[in-house]
């Protein structure tokens, strides 16, 4: 076969851009499209891209390296792709919904626009249960429609429920005591605190910011 | 109405005065040795055959002829290298599709020159050479290199020299020191299994204080470089690779000038890229002609000058040697 006939046979049907066409029909992604935060399947479960770097040694073939984090377990792992490998795309979407109650087995949820109602199980809930007490907005990940994990609001407001008497006036030595929530957190307070006291606790950490007057 | 769109370089004005510095600096060097700077078109009627390498066209309506940006300047050359026997350089813009990163932009910048006569050891002399006249003063190019060989260092991480392992070998390995290898790696793909093999297991073992050449590719990665053998008496292509740390910097070629060899080469190359539904531009046939003609005996190298500038200054991306990355262009 001679040269020129590849090339015509292909030419006619080229599609000039490739990338936004075969986007818009398939729910893949190429890994020319890859940046953090991307939702892919792996393995069966949905996993959000934490980094990627594109390779390509001397004159070979490329690969993107990635670090993965599985959304079910939150486990992090090393992932490689031939360059232009395509993965299926997760059916993972972030919304904003406001927290009402749990019922022991279920923490519920309700989108402020719609009133629709979800409820997330103790899995998806995780270590988000102990900063609700109802009415935050927090960060609902869903997974084909469903609760896959909860991110409370980076801080909340929350009155001590026990802790050690406060001690008048120290205000400068650092120590620190534990105090107890009624979500069951535990944070540790500086020693003037007094029980019954509100005050403002980073989620992320999980560390006392200030006093709330 | 005020615009949000970034409009700063993303260089620093002391990396466009250290790159102005490195390119005069290139071309003093060029000078004294006594070869010829050319240009050669930009855009031609052929595009890259090379399977790992993605040409973009400009072919901007249906009316246009189809032209394609080089991916690198080589062919050109090697027909004015076949017309007029002269050592040849230049400093040519290249554009390689999807080859975006860190250390990538689709659109950079290859220094590829050619020394008539010489072999694969006068021309890493050569850029050992050109190194200590452009950065000599920033390390690690104020030491030597190193030289070390393809096989050794796959021998080294296997056990075994590249030819006699397979793609299921070379994946126990990967799991044998808990790193992924990608499944959709065939089992007909061994140059890209060595490929990752290299990047994960060796690249990172490189020294940081000198640069390093790789020689002695296996004979399937030959390219455009004639095949030789090793002191074992192991088939390789007669091809190095230079690199700072992890870093590529460079490909040489002791170049083949067979043009019977040259044209299989070529037709492999493309009815590969075709079988992987890659864009196949026309063959080269002008290229081809050349090398009919004769191409004087010669040793080639591309060098990319924004990764030595990026080296040089101790940057870990290629935008802080750029006016304007891929992002800002």
């Amino acid at each position: 076969m001679s040269m020129d006939s590849i090339y015509c046979a292909r030419g006619p049907d080229r599609v000039p851009f490739p990338e936004q066409s075969r986007k818009q029909v398939m729910a893949n992604y190429s890994t020319n499209e890859f940046k953090g935060g991307l939702k892919i399947m792996l393995d069966g479960d949905p996993h959000s891209i934490v980094s990627n770097e594109f390779v390509k040694p001397g004159k070979g073939q490329a690969f993107t390296r990635t670090k993965v984090r599985n959304l079910k377990t939150g486990r992090v792992v090393e992932r490689t792709f031939k360059s232009n490998e395509s993965v299926e795309s997760a059916d993972v979407m972030d919304t904003q919904m406001q927290y009402l109650y749990s019922d022991g087995e279920y923490w519920h949820f309700m989108d402020p626009a719609t009133f629709e109602q979800l409820q997330a199980d103790a899995t998806a809930i995780g270590d988000a249960k102990l900063w609700l007490l109802g009415e935050e907005t927090c960060e609902v990940t869903l997974y084909n429609g469903e609760p896959l994990a909860v991110t409370p609001p980076n801080f909340v407001e929350m009155a001590i429920s026990e802790t050690d008497p406060g001690v008048r006036g120290d205000t400068a030595t650092g120590g620190t005591k534990p105090a107890h929530f009624e979500t069951g957190a535990v944070v540790k307070v500086p020693l003037f605190i007094e029980e019954g006291e509100k005050i403002r606790v980073d989620t992320r950490t999980g560390e006392y910011v200030s006093r709330v007057k | 109405m005020t615009s949000a769109a970034p409009w700063r370089p993303t260089a620093s004005l002391e990396a466009l005065e250290f790159t102005a510095g490195l390119r005069r600096r290139v071309r003093d060097y060029f000078d004294a040795s006594g070869a010829l700077e050319v240009l050669t078109p930009v855009m031609s009627r052929c595009g890259a055959s090379d399977p790992a390498i993605e040409p973009f066209d400009t072919r901007a309506t249906a009316e246009d002829d189809t032209r394609w940006l080089q991916t690198s300047p080589e062919f050109a050359m090697k027909r004015l290298l076949a017309a007029y026997g002269r050592d040849l350089w230049q400093l040519a813009p290249v554009f390689r599709r999807a080859e975006r990163g860190h250390r990538h932009n689709r659109e950079f910048q290859l220094l590829e020159w050619y020394r008539v006569g010489a072999d694969l050891d006068e021309l890493m002399q050569d850029v050992s050479a050109l190194l200590h006249a452009v950065v000599g003063e920033c390390p690690p190019f104020d030491r030597e290199p190193v030289t070390v060989s393809y096989g050794e260092c796959v021998k080294r991480v296997t056990g075994h020299w590249p030819e006699s392992l397979g793609v299921s070998d070379i994946a126990v390995v990967f799991a044998e020191r808990d790193r992924h290898f990608p499944d959709s790696i065939g089992a007909d793909e061994l140059d890209a299994a060595l490929d990752l093999l290299l990047d994960t297991f060796v690249l990172p073992d490189f020294l940081t204080d000198r640069p390093t050449f790789i020689t002695g590719y296996p004979p399937s990665q030959a390219s455009l470089a004639r095949l030789t053998h090793d002191e074992h008496g192991r088939d390789i292509a007669a091809r190095f690779e230079l690199y700072a740390g992890e870093v590529e910097l460079a490909n040489g070629f002791y170049e083949l000038v067979d043009a019977a060899e040259q044209r299989r080469r070529f037709e492999a190359d493309l009815s590969r890229r075709h079988g992987a539904g890659q864009v196949t531009p026309p063959l080269d046939t002008a290229f081809l002609a050349a090398l009919d003609a004769g191409l004087p005996e010669c040793a080639g190298v591309a060098l990319g000058i924004d990764r030595l500038a990026m080296v040089a200054l101790a940057k870990s991306r290629l935008s802080a040697v750029m006016s304007f990355d891929d992002e800002h262009a």
